[in-house]
């Protein structure tokens, strides 16, 4: 220890602590030694404490329902009995990261917006968001995807550990090495949040499946397997629709449009 | 000597201080909770129809785990799930018996009708900081079915959202009162729907 002299400064590190090869020794000696000087220099909790609020940073975004179309995407309609449906896929980048928090359209979710409507005038419909199923697309890619699951995935990956690492060099250079494990907790912390921000935006705007009485109609996003870069040109989205009261099933074909 | 002695005992006094630390921000937010649900007041017109409520063992015995990374924030949902089904059921339907497990061959009530509620979904989330409040979204499907032949009659799910309207106190205080504002919500969102079904008439 008598070999460690103080630093002048707090920010520039005692040589010890930058030569030693061992993480854990090096931290402690470096904390004792500021410790010894001011418990904790002040800059070290100011940077702690901004750390820690900008960290829960993830609150869901403000925004108004989403409306056919809003996007530029091609609607398209199609009919299933007294049932009108329209169509469009969701594309554009500025609405994903607005809606969902993602920055990239091709991250393995194919967001198609629905709007349907019972046009009838006695009988009551249900168009069960588990019956619609993306034609022309092979095999699991065409089926419903759980969002959920997959931002979780993205999430886990190259993003989650850039933080990580960034946020560990930033708080041992400024507040001492000893505190890297604090902003890996941190990092953590923050993809918790924002995972669980991401969670509660794909359920939030999802599609609720809903008995429709006449003149009801019931719109939101319904989420594939896959992407639109992959998208064969003859796509189609595939509807049942339900008429409760007489007991029929149809079912719509409607060609989606990229 | 001695300054070696005292050397090592800082280290050891800081690696306590770190390991409390740390533990105390990975286990000290950790919790089990169960939110109460409380009928709010409404007034409606039961449907004149007798109903078999068929509560599963998923309902009953549902529970949410959530919290930040390193903290286990536990929900258990299935008894205040069980009490919210029965009332929001018993306030739509004329008369209502609540069965637990699979679909009764024969209803002991002739009743026509199953009504069968089934949780999609629960999240929470925490806003942006430490000070900043909790929400909890519920997502619960409605299946009315035909007694004799299973046939779907009525569907819908019943989306909710609930805020510690005060945004005060400890994290678990305020997910407490986020979950049971959830619930009032949930069942009144639910009675409403129920209620519009129109299936006794």
């Amino acid at each position: 220890m008598n070999n460690l002299t103080p630093s002048r400064h707090f920010l520039s590190l005692p040589r010890h602590c930058v030569m030693s090869f061992d993480f854990t020794k090096a931290s402690i000696s470096c904390v004792n030694l500021h410790l010894k000087k001011a418990l904790l220099p002040w800059r070290s909790w100011v940077v702690l404490a901004a750390a820690f609020l900008l960290y829960g940073c993830a609150t869901p975004k403000s925004m108004a329902p989403y409306t056919l179309g809003s996007s530029g995407g091609h609607v398209v309609h199609g009919r299933a009995g007294d049932a009108q449906i329209s169509a469009e896929i969701v594309n554009n980048s500025q609405t994903l990261r607005d809606y969902f928090g993602v920055s990239s359209p091709s991250w393995g979710v194919l967001t198609v917006f629905v709007k349907v409507e019972n046009t009838g005038v006695t009988d009551s419909l249900l168009v069960d968001k588990t019956d619609m199923q993306l034609l022309g697309q092979p095999k699991p890619q065409g089926e419903l995807e759980d969002p959920l699951k997959k931002r979780g995935d993205v999430l886990d990956s190259g993003r989650f550990a850039k933080q990580v690492v960034g946020n560990t060099i930033a708080m041992s250079i400024f507040a001492g090495p000893a505190f890297a494990p604090f902003a890996v907790l941190g990092a953590m912390d923050a993809a918790h949040k924002e995972k669980s921000s991401l969670e509660y935006n794909f359920m939030r705007w999802e599609y609720r499946t809903t008995t429709l009485a006449p003149a009801q109609s019931m719109e939101g996003f319904v989420y594939f397997g896959g992407d639109v870069a992959s998208l064969p040109a003859n796509s189609h989205l595939m509807v049942t629709v339900h008429d409760l009261s007489n007991r029929s099933t149809k079912t719509t074909d409607i060609l989606l449009q990229k | 000597m001695n300054t070696k002695f005292f050397s090592i005992s800082h280290s050891r006094q800081l690696i306590t201080l770190l390991t409390l630390s740390l533990f105390t921000i990975l286990c000290a937010g950790c919790f089990t909770m169960v939110p109460q649900f409380r009928e709010s007041p409404m007034t409606v017109m039961p449907q004149p129809l007798d109903v078999v409520l068929l509560l599963d063992s998923d309902w009953s015995n549902a529970s949410y785990v959530g919290g930040p990374f390193g903290e286990k924030h536990t929900y258990l949902l299935g008894e205040s799930l069980v009490k919210y089904a029965t009332s929001a059921a018993q306030k739509s339907f004329r008369n209502v018996t609540v069965l637990n497990g699979k679909v009764p061959g024969t209803s002991p009530t002739g009743a026509t009708v199953i009504l069968r509620p089934s949780l999609t979904r629960v999240q929470t989330v925490e806003s942006a900081t430490t000070g900043g409040g909790q929400k909890v979204i519920f997502l619960v499907d409605w299946t009315i079915t035909s007694q004799s032949d299973g046939r779907i009659l009525w569907k819908s799910s019943i989306e909710t959202e609930g805020d510690d309207r005060n945004g005060h106190g400890s994290i678990r205080a305020r997910a407490r009162e986020a979950f049971e504002d959830a619930y009032q919500q949930l069942f009144i969102k639910t009675v409403t729907a129920l209620s519009s079904s129109n299936l006794g008439h």
